[in-house]
């Protein structure tokens, strides 16, 4: 079974769903007005305080795009004394002054989107002419005021033959470490699914070919490192809704978190529970071992299974031949 | 050595103001979190009782202290060079402050 935790000691906030970029893979399926429904800034001044008293320590700010929200910053000045904060972001508006704005506020860490080691690539996946220079800007601005940042990149068809180059960008920018990040079957990706998807084999061999520059430190969570992160995940959604993990956005809604302390949510709902158990049909020794924790990502475990219990597709042991650029009929039907 | 281990006798320790605590004893560690600087830091229960220890106290009150915890429950390697060893850690994550002038709190 996974480590066993009394109540979240981090939590990642969705707080938005709105963005100035079109992303073709965006998980959020974001539009450049806040949707509907979404929680204000008051609302969530009051929701973090209330985590911070009931043991948070840690929130972890993404969307959308933070910086979209309106009153993010008076956001952060309010928790920042309380909670190590991070926030996603794919660099839009992000200027001296924005950076400036930011560390005095208290901004923790930040980490920035690259979807492609030169504008072209970059620029024609964001839908959005010279967001690629913003990005990089982005990450100048934040070293320069001393706030470290890395770098995000999603591993699809488009990136995967810059992933070298992006590494080689990001440490020439001044950020400390550079994320690859899985995709997942949700939003505008699951739609864009065939264009951007690769087989596990090309994901690896994309992964096993990383050649960091010294100095510069790449996290990834392909075999032997795939690990299942729901035994300490918390999430609460735009909306104010808890889902345990931003992956989990489309499968799950554990509650009103605006309304109900998520330590209560997190202690009493039944699904909550047992996703966070381990409790897997399969799992990888090595990666269990290394990670501590068994089966994988639950969310690609759920997307191309339909059951929580089930093994985790992109570990290469438990693949068990899936076509990972083939989505699931029952994913397709949701 | 001799310089160290002056250093070390002839201070106070402090922790630094503002700190916040999350035990997760469920995990035998406690993240500590500086607002003033903004880092989370994850420490084993050794260093998390020292951090405790570390009041304004002399370094031979937090000695005491510290051998008594590891007399009780802290366990093997919780001896003098463990004691030195959190308290380095500690100093470098920023998390304590010597002050050589400061008036020890006597316990």
């Amino acid at each position: 079974m996974n480590p066993v935790l009394e109540s979240p000691p981090k939590i990642t906030i969705g707080v938005t769903e709105a963005c100035p970029l079109r992303c073709r893979h965006c998980y959020a399926d974001c539009a450049h007005a806040p949707k509907a429904g979404e929680v204000d800034a008051a609302t969530w001044i009051r929701v973090l305080h209330t985590l911070a008293e009931r043991g948070v320590v840690q929130a972890y700010f993404e969307g959308g795009e933070p910086l979209a929200k309106p009153g993010f910053l008076d956001i952060l000045r309010a928790v920042t004394p309380l909670m190590m904060t991070l926030m996603r972001t794919h660099g839009a508006g992000l200027d001296a002054a924005m950076a400036r704005s930011l560390r005095e506020a208290g901004l923790g860490r930040a980490l920035v989107d690259l979807m492609g080691a030169r504008a072209a690539t970059h620029d024609a996946w964001t839908e959005t002419p010279g967001s690629f220079d913003e990005a990089c800007e982005a990450v100048r601005n934040l070293v320069a005021v001393g706030i470290p940042a890395d770098v995000l990149v999603i591993l699809t068809r488009q990136t995967a033959p810059e992933l070298n180059g992006i590494l080689k960008l990001a440490h020439r920018l001044g950020a400390e470490r550079v994320g690859v990040l899985r995709l997942y079957p949700m939003g505008r990706a699951k739609r864009a699914w065939a264009d951007i998807a690769l087989p596990l084999a090309d994901q690896m061999r994309a992964i096993k070919g990383l050649r960091p520059p010294e100095g510069l430190t790449v996290m990834q969570s392909w075999h032997p490192n795939d690990h299942n992160c729901c035994w300490q995940a918390a999430a609460i959604n735009a909306f104010g809704r808890a889902i345990g993990c931003m992956y989990l956005r489309e499968y799950v809604d554990h509650g009103d978190a605006v309304a109900t302390p998520y330590d209560e949510i997190w202690r009493t709902n039944e699904l909550y529970r047992h996703i966070r158990s381990g409790d897997v049909e399969e799992r990888c020794a090595t990666c269990s071992s290394t990670q501590g924790s068994h089966g994988g990502c639950r969310s690609t475990a759920f997307a191309w299974h339909g059951r929580w219990t089930a093994p985790d597709p992109f570990d290469t042991t438990l693949n068990h031949g899936i076509d990972l650029t083939q989505l699931p009929q029952h994913l397709l039907d949701r | 050595m001799a310089s160290t281990s002056r250093n070390f006798r002839s201070t106070c320790w402090t922790a630094e103001p503002g700190l916040r605590l999350r035990p997760v004893p469920e995990q035998r560690l406690c993240l500590v979190y500086t607002p003033a600087r903004p880092a989370l830091h994850a420490l084993n229960v050794t260093t998390w009782f020292v951090l405790t220890l570390c009041d304004g106290s002399t370094y031979a009150d937090i000695a005491r202290a510290f051998r008594r915890a590891a007399a009780d429950s802290l366990g093997p390697g919780s001896g003098t060079e463990a004691l030195r060893a959190a308290l380095t850690q500690l100093l470098g994550l920023g998390l304590v402050r010597r002050d050589a002038d400061h008036t020890p709190i006597r316990r």
